[in-house]
């Protein structure tokens, strides 16, 4: 008898939940009946009267055109040039990237090294494709291969041809400028401190003691 | 707000607006937004397969075709929650600047 009113207290307890499940489902049902209804109701209204939109033109000349602008219709168009801006710039840097991927280099005359441009490659050859190699030469000196990027400056070094290390080299023999005991020569027309003739060294060893003497001694340049 | 405007109220209201530089601000919050929200990456994606798709003609692309590709995309893919926003300011600037006794 206590075993048949527990059962059927258990049942009674199953029966209520069941019921207060069911009763907040209808309820979330409801809800999203309403708004269904709502949304059809805006579709048909829609259908019926469509909004106007700004011409795609601009429409300046309103009263040729025939546009009632109304405030609605001012906000959307401000909005949309807004968009626009934004838009544009992003297209002009992709536009200048693909073009500057496509296009060779008129200084070295390689395809350009830069990060975006060979992305850009790499994305458009697709995954099977292997990285662009960069286009190697060799240096007349060593007859070692080295890329675009890097040979000027290995050039400097293996043939002596940076004109800092000229300078460094003149301002170590020479700490003044001798006023004008030199003999015009390509090598030495762009640097100031400039080495004296092998052929005179005397001169300018007198030159620059009277330099050091009349106070017209130049800084060293670092 | 159906209320219609007169052709030399809307230029000089167009005018105002840069002037201002109320323009210029609500372009910085836009973009700002924009950016966060991933809608330039997306543009840039779709100006990118562009041109990927255009690449035996890379020569004749022009920035008209691609910004006609894309124009369309990229008004129909702002995030509500920022066209409501910017476009509620707008409103606003426009109610201050065009009160209905002035039309």
């Amino acid at each position: 008898m206590k075993a048949k009113d527990d059962g059927d207290s258990a049942t009674t307890a199953a029966s209520d939940k069941k019921a207060a499940a069911t009763e907040a489902f209808e309820e979330l049902l409801k809800q999203y009946d309403t708004k269904i209804d709502a949304l059809r109701k805006a579709r048909d209204a829609l259908k019926t009267a469509p909004p106007a939109s700004p011409p795609a033109d601009g429409g300046s000349d309103d009263a040729a055109g025939g546009v009632r602008w109304s405030r609605a219709l001012l906000t959307i168009e401000l909005f949309c040039e807004m968009i626009d801006d934004i838009m544009m710039d992003v297209v002009f840097e992709t536009h200048f990237e693909a073009k500057q991927c496509a296009s060779v280099c008129a200084v070295c005359n390689t395809r350009c090294q830069s990060d975006a441009a060979l992305a850009e490659a790499a994305a458009a050859d697709g995954p099977s494709s292997q990285p662009a190699a960069p286009d190697l030469f060799e240096c007349p000196c060593c007859q070692r291969p080295y890329p675009a990027a890097r040979f000027a400056s290995h050039m400097d070094k293996c043939m002596g041809l940076s004109s800092r290390r000229a300078a460094t080299r003149s301002a170590v023999s020479t700490p003044s400028y001798p006023p004008a005991s030199y003999e015009s020569s390509s090598e030495h027309s762009t640097d100031r401190k400039r080495k004296p003739p092998l052929s005179a060294p005397k001169d300018a060893a007198a030159a620059s003691a009277g330099a050091g003497a009349s106070g017209r001694k130049k800084p060293k340049r670092k | 707000m159906s209320m219609e405007t007169t052709p030399g109220i809307r230029e000089d209201l167009l005018r105002r607006f840069i002037e201002s530089g109320e323009r210029e601000r609500l372009q910085e919050v836009l973009r700002s937004k924009l950016q966060a929200s991933g809608w330039q990456d997306r543009i840039k994606d779709k100006c990118q397969k562009f041109v990927h798709e255009n690449s035996n003609d890379l020569d004749k692309i022009t920035v008209d075709d691609m910004a006609e590709e894309v124009t369309p995309f990229a008004r129909s893919s702002v995030p509500e929650d920022i066209k409501a926003e910017i476009m509620e300011d707008i409103r606003a600037y426009i109610f201050r600047t065009l009160p209905e006794a002035d039309v």
